[in-house]
């Protein structure tokens, strides 16, 4: 579920939709939990789906670690790509805030994070100085080690902000998050 | 899922968002089908949610004929309810536009039939406005929603139905949409298809052979 002050709004053609905030959310906020609404699919139940049933789930979830698809319930499967997100930790069921978000900033993601088929590289638009242009699965290893180290500066604040989503988030997913992080995988 | 030519459009602070058509849709198209993607939820599994999506399964989901919740996994949650709707329930698993739509045009849907466990005061602005819905509505009004999905049967197979090959796999409307599209159904009385409690049907009349009648030619 994502962080209740946010809201989509409609970009452009290009982009289609996007998750923005609606109030000032500071560094260390927790953005995003999967929860019991957001629907798991395995790959044999992806394959088992009619085949115009493939595009519409590649375009609306994410792949995990295990290479499942996530759809999610709410707004959050409109965040979109960027090359440096807002938000990031999606590989460990949540996402904190990687700087204060402003009214009306957007919520962003690295994609090279999830898992990309081949088929899903694709052109980024973003126009941060750090944009990578084409985006694809070969920038993984590179994507988990920045936004980790980012992660990994934001988790300190977590304790110190406010965190509606508090009741969302196990002790143990957060523990799970620290530990892999603290141990560089 | 929605039909692909609409879109979601915030319309006040009120109300929230809608869904608009993108183009002109003719009657008989269907607007909306029950997919594989749509989340089913017993009554357990949602007393068992935590508060804050508990909250928002009340607030976006539907109840259907067995008592359980629908949560929609696209803007088709986002769909509200009018006294003089742009699609009414044929089945289960199916809204079909009762009239054209015009480019621009809100679809709205009947929440009458969503088996509401209260009521709530409707705004729609239409001549024929409730002004409170609730769940024993369908008990009063059922003759006449039933009246205009049966006005536009005829017209389903021929108009383009982007939707139809979305429709659930184990859909218990199949047979029925089968028979429309054989241009062999005569009517829908889509009223037994609302839960025990809000409806004065008898409970024996609710097995899936009784939902819609046939006529074999």
């Amino acid at each position: 579920m994502l962080h209740p002050h946010t809201q989509i709004h409609y970009k452009n053609d290009l982009i289609g939709y996007g998750v923005f905030a609606t109030a000032f959310i500071p560094r260390g906020t927790i953005l995003w939990v999967r929860d019991a609404l957001d629907s798991v699919f395995s790959q044999a139940y992806f394959d088992s789906l009619p085949a115009h049933y493939h595009a519409l789930i590649d375009h609306y979830t994410f792949r995990n670690t295990n290479s499942d698809y996530v759809l999610c319930w709410d707004a959050a499967r409109m965040i979109n790509h960027s090359c440096a997100p807002t938000s990031a930790g999606t590989e460990f069921d949540f996402e904190i805030a990687l700087r204060d978000l402003q009214i009306g900033e957007e919520i962003t993601n690295d994609y090279a994070l999830f898992n990309l088929k081949n088929y899903e590289s694709f052109d980024c638009y973003c126009t941060e100085t750090t944009c990578r242009i084409y985006i694809s699965r070969a920038q993984y290893k590179d994507s988990v080690r920045m936004r980790r180290e980012e992660l990994k500066h934001v988790l300190q604040y977590i304790d110190s902000v406010p965190q509606p989503l508090s009741d969302l988030l196990t002790p143990h997913q957060l523990q799970n998050c620290l530990d892999i992080l603290n141990s560089n995988e | 899922m929605l039909h692909p030519d609409t879109e979601l459009r915030y319309i006040n602070d009120n109300i929230g968002y809608g869904v608009f058509a993108k183009t002109f849709i003719p009657k008989g198209t269907f607007l909306w089908v029950l997919d594989e993607l749509d989340k089913i939820l017993s009554p357990d599994m949602v007393r068992k949610l935590p508060e804050l999506l508990r909250n928002s399964v009340e607030k976006y989901a539907y109840v259907d004929c067995q008592g359980d919740y629908v949560l929609c996994w696209d803007f088709g949650r986002y769909t509200n309810h009018s006294c003089h709707p742009t699609m009414r329930s044929l089945g289960q698993s199916v809204e079909v536009a009762i009239r054209d739509v015009a480019a621009g045009e809100e679809l709205t849907c009947e929440y009458g039939v969503l088996n509401l466990s209260g009521s709530f005061n409707c705004a729609c602005g239409k001549p024929n406005c409730r002004q409170t819905v609730t769940a024993n509505d369908v008990n009063v009004y059922w003759q006449d929603w039933d009246a205009e999905v049966n006005a536009v049967l005829a017209v389903i197979p021929d108009v383009p139905q982007p939707l139809r090959s979305f429709i659930k796999a184990d859909s218990t409307d199949k047979t029925l949409l089968e028979a429309i599209f054989n241009r062999q159904a005569v009517c829908v009385p889509s009223h037994v298809l609302y839960k025990t409690e809000a409806s004065t049907m008898p409970k024996e009349d609710r097995s899936g052979d009784t939902l819609w009648k046939v006529r074999h030619s």
